[in-house]
């Protein structure tokens, strides 16, 4: 009887895979979340029969924090089973996914196609994504290595990110909140002039100045929670007086804000910092909805010299 | 000169319920003397121990003396008269009295005749209280298994309207929680607190008809509060009432009568939640429609005509319950039963066919899309596409069908019962609650196969040990491409799911029940894929403890 039972979890579990239970994880504080992949935490086997990457195909180099569906596509060798990828030493395990069909144009290759969106705690600047071909034991071939740049939305520093040479703006404030409501950054220059979703690029003696996005704009979720106003060059001095408006609660009852600003430095060697400077936070309710017709909340003044 | 007497009769029912009659007759006299003497009371009980019909004649209380003849009132009857006739010796009122004994006598022949019928009703109310202790004691003690589908006319209860319910709270630990939200919102913990099902049940049982209601109020899916059972029934009794009815018309939300997990109610149910297959199968196990069922020796019929959208248990929201096609669903069970006081055996095949619904798509408005072709989160040229709205997609059925079989046995030992039973259904395009079926969108029909089997061992009546096995395969004839090659695949789920718990019996606390359980299901299937990306198992084991209160 004994052996009978033992035969049949024998059965039962070859029925369902000889490797043992695998763990299930939606991976959402990884760097890279790959579609229709599976994450397998820590790293894989190295091994030579693995097989290869051989070719890969990307759209460019450079990262957004938070963007979405990006797309990979490569070959490898006809002896993989699936194609493993990460982001450097940053990513705690691998995403895999089985390979394509052989690849008719190229002989002894198959093709592999991935999609996958970039997390908002990605680290910023450069970075390295590895690829890796896994075969049939399971075990992986050396990484096929991709350099990239991570930079962000919110904060926009162009090629900085990636290379101190290159000026960032010369000065950012930046507003991000909790919840998914339409609350804007207004900006009242020392001119009077008022730059907020309305005029999002201020008056002729603000001409620099850009508003980046009207986030959740009419309630309209975009996932950002935050929209940030950009000089590229320098700001005219004084003193900006920033608000916070809350257009819309769309259903929350509060929202939690905090506003902060950079301004760019010379390091006088050749290179350049965007440093932060004062960070101011504050609440709104549902009640103080303005609609865009009240007064918004004042938050603090910042001045530029 | 005015005789006054008064007779008050008295009829005391045998039940606790007293009712009273009482005639007063007022005949004159002429003498003076005798009326103070002449208020008397007769009193008749319920045991018959009043003076017949023809001795109610006026008499002094047992114990005081009789009242004393006068001149006016010989004691022999006089001569030339009618000695065989009751006539007054008052030779003056005789007509009078004669008149109003008889009207006397008629009333004490109305009332002994309602006395004898109120005696019995009593006896035959008696009689069925009788038969239905012994029922009682006949089922009490039975495991669930027996009458599973007419419950609780089985049980022997008092005809009438009663209240009662239960309570099921718990605790869950799965091993696919995590911290997390999933797109929309839903949190992926599972490791929880949560009030699984608390009923309240209004029923009502006499002769011919039956009725019941019942409120579910949960948190399994968010605070909920809905309907699980309104029904109707008309139904001709069998004489013995431990069995079921001989005919029993159903109308309204009730059990769909297929296979053996669906119509065990939740209440009787020992492990946490039906089997991986019979949640996938029905969601919730009762829908609307109408039944008929019965149940002839040890035969058992129960057919249904059925929406096919059976209302979800775990609670519901949006069309939970709601039929979208005109055809209904034809469900049906036919079996055996073999009750006994130390074992019971019981055995049925099941069938169900019915229609499917393939959701059309809505129309849509043109629109504009961008396309981040680049990746450089800038809109560029040939990046901006343009969406043109659709018409609208009808909707298209499929036919759905299953067929069941299931056996039940148990025997009763010097510990307790033994239960074990089984089932085994192969279904086509019935997946309404796990992988959804779709043969419209698939391209052909999904076939379906659902094995368990179960084991309850009483130990004494304080404890209960269990182990059920369970496996589900939504699709077997699933495919799976590796290296671009179509290759078999197993979507099948193994649940191996042992059980313990405490039993608080039913004498302990009077009206009260309840047990304490303690279950855990290490599933095996082919949900993950390793590192090659070939399906493998996943950690998703869970384990449950639960405490369920009956009252």
């Amino acid at each position: 009887m004994s052996r009978l039972s033992s035969w049949s979890m024998l059965v039962l579990l070859g029925s369902a895979g000889c490797e043992g239970p695998v763990e299930w994880t939606a991976a959402l504080e990884e760097p890279l979340r790959v579609t229709n992949a599976w994450f397998v935490p820590g790293d894989l086997p190295v091994d030579d029969a693995g097989g290869a990457v051989t070719s890969i195909d990307a759209a460019n180099g450079i990262l957004i924090q938070g963007q979405r569906n990006r797309v990979l596509t490569g070959r490898v060798t006809a002896d993989a089973y699936s194609v493993a990828i990460r982001l450097g030493d940053t990513s705690s395990g691998w995403w895999v996914l089985p390979v394509a069909d052989a690849n008719p144009l190229f002989p002894g290759e198959r093709d592999f196609l991935l999609r996958y969106d970039v997390g908002f705690d990605i680290p910023l600047g450069g970075n390295t994504l590895q690829l890796a071909s896994v075969g049939e034991d399971g075990a992986r071939g050396l990484p096929f290595e991709l350099s990239v740049c991570v930079n962000e939305e919110l904060v926009p520093r162009g090629l900085h990110a990636c290379d101190p040479t290159i000026p960032p703006p010369a000065a950012i404030i930046a507003i991000e909140w909790d919840r998914n409501v339409d609350l804007d950054l207004v900006v009242r220059t020392p001119s009077n002039d008022v730059i907020s979703w309305k005029s999002p690029r201020g008056g002729e003696v603000d001409g620099s100045a850009r508003l980046t996005r009207d986030s959740n704009a009419a309630c309209v979720t975009d996932g950002r929670n935050g929209e940030s106003l950009v000089w590229d060059n320098p700001p005219p001095p004084g003193n900006y007086l920033v608000y916070a408006d809350l257009f819309e609660a769309c259903g929350s009852e509060s929202v939690l804000f905090t506003i902060t600003d950079y301004v760019r430095q010379d390091n006088l060697d050749g290179t350049f910092t965007l440093i932060e400077r004062t960070r101011s936070s504050g609440g709104l309710l549902d009640v103080q909805a303005t609609g865009g017709a009240k007064q918004p909340l004042y938050v603090t003044t910042i001045a530029f010299p | 000169m005015v005789l006054h007497w008064i007779y008050v009769l008295t009829v005391s029912a045998s039940s606790s319920m007293t009712q009273g009659a009482t005639v007063e007759i007022t005949i004159e006299d002429d003498d003076p003397s005798t009326q103070a003497e002449d208020d008397e009371e007769l009193v008749i009980d319920a045991a018959g121990t009043a003076p017949p019909a023809g001795e109610a004649t006026p008499v002094a209380a047992e114990g005081s003396d009789p009242p004393a003849p006068s001149a006016a009132t010989p004691s022999e009857p006089p001569v030339g008269e009618d000695p065989g006739t009751v006539t007054d010796t008052h030779p003056q009122t005789s007509p009078e009295l004669a008149e109003e004994l008889r009207q006397l006598r008629e009333r004490l022949e109305y009332l002994e005749r309602k006395e004898d019928e109120r005696a019995a009703k009593a006896a035959a109310k008696q009689a069925i209280a009788d038969e239905q202790k012994r029922t009682r004691s006949k089922v009490e003690g039975r495991p669930s298994a027996v009458g599973v589908g007419f419950k609780p006319l089985s049980a022997g209860s008092d005809w009438g309207v009663r209240f009662g319910g239960y309570l099921q709270v718990q605790y869950l630990w799965s091993a696919l929680s995590e911290d997390q939200l999933m797109q929309g919102g839903t949190p992926l913990n599972r490791n929880r607190f949560m009030v699984r099902r608390g009923r309240l049940t209004v029923e009502g049982e006499w002769k011919y008809i039956a009725a019941a209601f019942q409120l579910d109020a949960s948190t399994t899916r968010g605070a909920f509060l809905g309907i699980r059972q309104a029904h109707v029934s008309a139904l001709w009794r069998n004489p013995d009432a431990s069995k079921p009815p001989y005919i029993m018309a159903t109308v309204g939300l009730t059990e769909a009568p297929f296979g053996y997990e669906v119509r065990l109610g939740q209440r009787e149910m020992i492990f946490m939640e039906r089997s991986t297959g019979s949640l996938a199968f029905f969601p919730g196990p009762v829908d609307i429609g109408l039944r008929l069922r019965g149940g002839v020796g040890p035969f058992r019929y129960d057919v249904a005509v059925m929406n096919g959208a059976p209302l979800d248990d775990r609670a519901g929201s949006g069309a939970n319950g709601l039929d979208p096609t005109t055809m209904p669903d034809f469900i049906g069970r036919f079996g055996v039963e073999v009750p006994a006081s130390k074992y019971f055996v019981a055995a049925g095949a099941s069938f169900l066919a019915g229609q499917g619904f393939h959701a059309g798509l809505d129309a849509t408005k043109n629109q504009v899309q961008w396309q981040d072709i680049n990746e450089n989160g800038a809109i560029d040229t040939g990046e901006l596409v343009s969406i043109p709205g659709t018409a609208a997609t009808p909707s298209e059925t499929f036919s759905r069908w299953a067929v069941n079989a299931d056996v039940e046995l148990g025997i009763r030992s010097r510990i307790g019962w033994s239960q074990l039973w089984a089932e085994v259904t192969l279904g086509s395009n019935l997946d309404r609650g796990l992988y959804v079926s779709d043969p419209v969108e698939v391209g052909s029909d999904l076939r379906q196969l659902q094995v368990y089997a179960a084991l309850i061992q009483e130990l004494t009546k304080w404890a209960i040990v269990g182990f059920r096995y369970d496996f589900y395969d939504p699709n077997t004839d699933l495919l799976d491409r590796r290296r671009g090659v179509f290759v078999p695949a197993q979507a099948g789920m193994h649940t191996f799911s042992p059980l313990a718990g405490a039993v608080l019996p039913e004498n302990l606390a009077p009206g009260f029940r309840g047990r304490l359980v303690f279950q855990y299901d290490a599933i095996l299937d082919a949900l993950g894929r390793d590192s090659r990306g070939v399906p493998a198992d996943v950690k998703n084991d869970q384990f449950t403890v639960r405490l369920q209160g009956e009252f």
